[in-house]
């Protein structure tokens, strides 16, 4: 790059960038923005953000989530513990346990059938998905480019 | 004047400069009227320390800024991949605007005329162009400080600056000193 070409470039450039000044801002805006501070205004606590609640309010909401997590914290330490655990929550976990024995037979039949077809099938198989990306990729691409190029007029 | 009437006149008085920055480096109108709001939302939280403060214009800008950055970065990654496929330089071979006079184009067009031209054109240069080149016209922001700021090499700024620079000179048909000497030695010949 000629050091002359850039510091002409540079000054030619700021020149015009400098005689922009601000942009308007469109009309409707100012009305807009009030409207939405209006609304925030107007919302119930309980619908504005946690850090606007009042404070005793903000202390009663960490407590109780402090102590929900805590009761979670110990009930999963009891069942560790083999402490008698209610019908209810024995019923529970014996569902999870027969779906997690599903999941495990479904896994290991797929890993057999795997291992059954062979190196060259999972090749082709993958060389499909593959193509498949690209295809999607390449029209994303495509579609980028063509529809979404800014308009010079 | 009450608080409320005291707040309308305050955007009033600051909603071109903050819509100016988020437009230029979003080059999207509802995005860039999406961080006006956000920012007024937020100044409107902090009106009594704001309120008659000597940097508040600048505070206002450093807000609108970050946003933007910020919602350029979280939709950069979705972006990257696809813009980066195209060239750095792109759009330096698209046609600018072609008006009747080529010479005297400058004296030609009305100023206001010129101005949207010129904010046109800057708009329509790629992101990776624009930002810094709006960071560093019109944010001041060195380029150091504008590597740090997008989390790239000064060399890339420096290049992607130079790119811009010269994408918007020749969309505007900008002529510079050595060229009106080259042309003028070339019609003496």
């Amino acid at each position: 790059m000629n050091p002359q070409y850039e510091k002409q470039l540079e000054a030619g450039v700021r020149r015009e960038l400098d005689a922009l000044g601000e942009l308007p801002a469109p009309p409707a805006l100012a009305n807009r923005i009030l409207a939405a501070i209006e609304k925030r205004a107007t919302a119930r606590w309980y619908q504005q953000s946690w850090s606007t609640w009042p404070l005793a309010l903000r202390g009663a909401a960490l407590t109780a989530l402090l102590l929900a997590f805590g009761g979670l914290c110990f009930g999963a330490w009891l069942i560790t513990q083999g402490a008698t655990t209610p019908s209810w929550l024995a019923n529970g976990y014996a569902d999870a346990s027969a779906l997690w024995r599903a999941l495990e037979v479904l896994a290991n039949t797929a890993a057999s059938l795997i291992s059954r077809l062979g190196v060259g099938v999972l090749v082709i198989a993958a060389a499909v998905i593959f193509g498949a990306w690209a295809t999607c990729i390449g029209l994303g691409t495509a579609y980028v480019r063509l529809a979404m190029r800014p308009a010079v007029n | 004047m009450t608080d409320a009437q005291q707040f309308e006149a305050f955007l009033h008085n600051y909603q071109n400069m903050v819509f100016s920055t988020a437009m230029r480096l979003t080059a999207n109108q509802s995005e860039a009227e999406d961080i006006t709001q956000e920012v007024f939302l937020r100044a409107y939280e902090r009106f009594g320390e704001l309120q008659g403060s000597p940097t508040v214009a600048g505070w206002l800008k450093t807000v609108a800024r970050n946003l933007s950055l910020n919602h350029l970065s979280r939709y950069r990654s979705r972006w990257s991949f696809f813009s980066e496929m195209v060239r750095g330089d792109e759009g330096d071979d698209e046609p600018g605007i072609d008006f009747p006079a080529t010479d005297d184009t400058h004296e030609n067009l009305v100023a206001t005329d010129r101005r949207a031209f010129v904010e046109q054109a800057l708009q329509s240069l790629p992101p990776s162009q624009r930002v810094p080149l709006v960071l560093h016209h019109f944010e001041d922001l060195q380029y150091d400080e504008i590597a740090e700021k997008l989390g790239i090499s000064l060399g890339k700024v420096k290049t992607d600056i130079f790119r811009g620079r010269e994408a918007l000179r020749r969309k505007l048909h900008l002529k510079l000193k050595e060229e009106e000497e080259s042309g003028q030695a070339c019609e003496r010949v």
